[in-house]
């Protein structure tokens, strides 16, 4: 197989992008974990699940497009995009479970899901136009 | 500075400020939208309880109050120490002549969001002869606040079972999506807590032996209220967390309090608020997290006193 110096670099990238959010996500369970040891028993799956977002949302997709047949990263802007979504996802995830462990609620944190969804999809949406421009 | 770098920072800013603001919202920032004005409140202000009770006519008997009971015409008040599952837990039995003289009040006599005050301090402030906290309303933007008569919020819960207090001092448990809280003020609610569970309906343990408040696991310091009768009463305070005192589940305070002839038990805010307050000083060992022993600070209280 012949690959092409921009397909390494794209695969590189993309490698090291998977390992910052992998990187993110182990934090993200350290984190939860530490917190949950003090919390006398009182837990909260929005804190026990905080590190899947950049696990799923960052980790996979930039797994596969590393290890893929046809390496492609997305434009900066459709990546950044995604970036923030899941950045939003898994700030808005801890900070509910932070809430949820103390026993209270704040109407506010419903903004973390909605504007993490809607940033992330727009950035799906914005790289799948892109690719298909191309 | 590349395009897509200052936007990150932006957004950065913008997520760190908008998480900040929401910890301040939650945590910090209050918010008050009523207040209550003290009924005489010549009396906050009178530390001479013999004089008190003398401009209301109470002379014989005259209070007998020791470090374990308070007696006068309209109240009594027998504070036990018990040890069960490894945990300390004081029990007050209460006989009232009438249901006025359970009571409710708000942190700073004021009902809000994170307006907060010991439990001490509040019982102090209203002359209380025996206090516990109460359900912290101020840590939910909805739940049943009836106080004293007085509709304080009139936003239901989900699935919270809720505890009414009626004007012939009788208990009864509603699921506060199921029940308007008008009609039960119709028929007579003069108080409601919500925090939850039920723990005895009808002489029967109402929650399970895994059962825990919402998303809790262990056995926890707690604070529960109870009927054992017309106008007979109990208020319980557990400690835990503690090397002394591990704190009891759910089901051993349900259990605890069927077994002290409780018809109707429910649970109150518990963990580092529960606190009890008896003739001036508090009696448990309040702590959050098992090592410190410090009065949390919370939105109210269920007290006795005129």
């Amino acid at each position: 197989m012949t690959l092409f110096t921009s397909d390494i670099d794209t695969r590189n990238k993309s490698a090291k992008t998977a390992l910052v959010y992998l990187l993110v996500s182990i934090f993200a369970a350290l984190f939860g974990a530490v917190y949950e040891k003090f919390s006398h028993g009182v837990y909260s799956y929005s804190m026990l699940y905080a590190f899947a977002y950049p696990l799923i949302l960052g980790v996979l997709p930039y797994l596969c497009i590393a290890i893929g047949k046809d390496p492609k990263l997305p434009p900066t802007s459709p990546r950044l995009l995604c970036h923030f979504g899941v950045a939003t996802l898994t700030v808005g995830s801890i900070i509910q479970g932070v809430l949820d462990i103390y026993g209270t609620m704040n109407y506010l944190t419903y903004v973390y899901p909605v504007i993490g969804a809607l940033l992330y999809l727009a950035g799906v949406v914005s790289a799948i136009v892109s690719y298909k421009k191309k | 500075m590349k395009r897509s770098k200052l936007f990150t920072i932006l957004f950065c800013v913008v997520l760190i400020c908008f998480t900040a603001y929401v910890l301040l919202d939650t945590f910090l920032i209050e918010r008050a939208y009523s207040s209550v004005t003290p009924e005489e409140s010549e009396d906050s202000e009178n530390n001479d309880l013999e004089q008190v009770y003398a401009d209301r006519g109470i002379t014989e008997p005259f209070p007998i109050q020791t470090d374990t009971m308070y007696i006068d015409d309209n109240i009594s008040v027998v504070v036990t120490e018990y040890r069960e599952h490894r945990t300390t837990v004081y029990v007050a039995d209460i006989r009232l002549k009438s249901v006025e003289y359970l009571k409710s009040a708000f942190a700073e006599d004021t009902f809000g969001r994170n307006i907060t005050e010991k439990v001490a301090d509040i019982a102090k402030r209203k002359d209380a002869i025996i206090a516990v906290n109460g359900d912290f309303y101020g840590a939910q933007p909805r739940g049943y606040v009836l106080r004293n008569g007085e509709l304080y919020r009139d936003l239901s819960r989900r699935d919270t079972e809720t505890l009414i207090v009626f004007e012939d001092g009788s208990f009864d448990i509603i699921v506060e999506r199921k029940v308007d809280i008008e009609d039960v003020m119709a028929e007579g609610a003069i108080h409601s807590f919500a925090f939850g569970p039920a723990l005895v309906v009808d002489g029967e343990i109402m929650v399970t032996r895994d059962q825990e408040v919402g998303i809790s696991m262990e056995s926890n310091p707690r604070t529960a209220i109870g009927i054992i009768d017309n106008l007979h009463y109990l208020l319980i305070v557990s400690d835990g967390r503690t090397k002394e005192s591990r704190g009891l589940s759910l089901y051993e305070l349900a259990e605890f309090m069927r077994d002290h002839g409780c018809k109707i038990a429910y649970n109150l805010d518990g963990g580092g608020s529960a606190t009890m307050y008896f003739n001036g000083d508090v009696v448990n060992f309040p702590t959050t997290n098992g090592i410190d022993y410090e009065e949390r600070s919370v939105s109210d209280i269920v007290y006795i006193g005129y």
